[in-house]
């Protein structure tokens, strides 16, 4: 999977959404695209499930099988569960039995069992994003493309489908997601590279890293521990019996260490960007 | 493909946004029957040439039923957008295809003297399929992705009827005036030059459209 200086706009003159990406994925990997809002994530996903073609350069190495589960999933689809998933199986050429076996299997893993025979239009939101899942993973996908299908889920779908992701990934398919605002989730799931978008270009991998900043809690008395002049400590607040620090990720477990040793204790520990 | 059609057309059912194109037709066709007389084939010219707007109706509406980002997901599972644009342009073919056999056996009810023997029936046939086939093509420039807006797509399937209607030169007006002149013969040969000529508009237009999708 390869991308050759991809660009897209979506107006004959209109502005760029995403300048020369060059990235590629390897079979087995799991990618994290991060980005802020309007970055160009969405139609980097797209361009990346075949479901948009780039305006410039070229992307090689597509695989056949591909799940795609959008942003946001239309709520007025007029099909039963069922069926919906039944037509999208035989788009995909496979035999209806496997479809209906796989998809009931995986609503039942995602915790909506007996939503077969709903109408698609008297779903939920959080459940409709799970058919969206169940019609992406039906296929048992070579190439699985998430965009923001964390949000939304119950805590024990997304579990369940962090479990699916493993599972794609560790069957040897790729998978790229986008995950906004859940750093801890995207941790969980260990991403094997990271990419990320500022206004529609590809950031240097060095600089962006997943976590790069900690904030640290402490309680106890701020006199004992002179914290400023420890190196990776980037912002202290102080108060008669707390501490906030910002601490450069690297550098954490060692302020923390420190902090101990001297009789601090640790509240909270968290990544900030 | 098939399994592509088939959805479509599904969705276009359960939509329920065929039932007016498919009641304008129907009147116009009660009023073109009123009465009862005169032969079948100028007939078979108005409402040949009245399934020119119904079927471009038809295939914008179409095109237009599923959801943007439902079209992504199927556009995904079917690799890619020119897969869907071609099944939804051939679903919309189908779809006219009761229109045409309407008509013809509308014509054969209501006229049973006129419309007999099968140069007649094939006549009518062909000619509606003809027309049917124009209307898909002006449709597919009237709708996505090469159109969003409803009322331009009104707008412009509205002009392009009227204007092919009333300039001489159209080949959809040249076709009605061989109809109403040779009422009973010159079907195949008197029509063909403005048949070949409406049917290459017709695939330019269809390319069009599909060569638009393929890079949307």
């Amino acid at each position: 999977m390869l991308l050759n200086g991809v660009s897209k706009r979506y107006q004959l003159r209109g502005p760029l959404v995403l300048r020369d990406i060059e990235c590629s994925m390897q079979p087995g990997t799991l990618t994290h695209v991060q980005g802020d809002n309007g970055c160009g994530k969405s139609t980097l996903l797209r361009i990346l499930a075949g479901v948009t073609v780039p305006t410039r350069g070229r992307i090689t190495g597509l695989p056949a099988r591909v799940g795609y589960v959008p942003e946001r999933f239309p709520p007025g689809l007029r099909f039963t569960v069922r069926q919906y998933l039944g037509h999208l199986g035989r788009i995909r050429a496979l035999p209806d039995r496997l479809t209906a076996a796989r998809s009931g299997e995986l609503l039942d893993l995602l915790g909506a069992p007996q939503i077969a025979d709903t109408p698609m239009w008297e779903l939920s939101k959080g459940t409709s994003q799970k058919v969206a899942i169940a019609q992406a993973l039906v296929a048992d996908p070579a190439w699985l493309i998430l965009d923001e299908a964390f949000t939304g889920l119950d805590r024990s779908a997304q579990l369940a489908l962090m479990e699916q992701v493993r599972a794609c990934r560790n069957a040897g398919g790729a998978v790229v997601f986008t995950d906004h605002g859940q750093r801890a989730r995207a941790r969980a799931l260990a991403p094997d590279s990271s990419l990320v978008l500022v206004a529609g270009a590809l950031q240097p991998q060095e600089t962006a890293p997943l976590e790069r900043v900690m904030l640290v809690v402490l309680a106890g008395q701020p006199e004992s521990f002179d914290v400023a002049g420890h190196p990776g400590v980037r912002h202290i607040e102080t108060t008669s019996n707390s501490i906030l620090l910002h601490v450069d990720a690297e550098d954490c477990d060692a302020v923390l260490a420190k902090a101990l040793q001297n009789g601090l204790s640790v509240r909270c520990v968290e990544s900030v960007g | 493909m098939s399994a592509l059609c088939r959805y479509q057309l599904a969705g276009f059912l359960r939509s329920q946004r065929w039932v007016p194109p498919l009641l304008v037709y129907v009147l116009l066709l009660a009023l073109v029957y009123a009465d009862a007389s005169g032969p079948a084939v100028p007939s078979y010219g108005v409402t040949a040439v009245a399934l020119f707007p119904v079927a471009a109706w038809v295939t914008r509406t179409l095109l237009s039923t599923e959801d943007p980002i439902a079209r992504q997901i199927t556009a995904a599972a079917a690799r890619g957008q020119l897969r869907v644009q071609a099944a939804l342009l051939t679903s919309a073919v189908i779809a006219a295809l009761p229109l045409v056999v309407l008509a013809v056996g509308w014509a054969a009810l209501a006229n049973p003297a006129a419309v007999h023997g099968w140069r007649t029936w094939l006549g009518g046939l062909g000619i509606h399929l003809v027309f049917a086939l124009a209307g898909t093509g002006l449709g597919a420039l009237a709708g996505p992705p090469i159109l969003h807006r409803l009322g331009a797509a009104v707008l412009g399937i509205t002009t392009v009827t009227l204007l092919s209607i009333i300039i001489p030169a159209s080949p959809v007006a040249w076709a009605l005036r061989v109809l109403e002149h040779n009422p009973r013969h010159g079907f195949t040969t008197a029509i063909t030059p403005s048949i070949a000529f409406l049917l290459s508009i017709t695939a330019v237009a269809i390319f069009a459209s599909l060569a638009t999708a393929r890079r949307s």
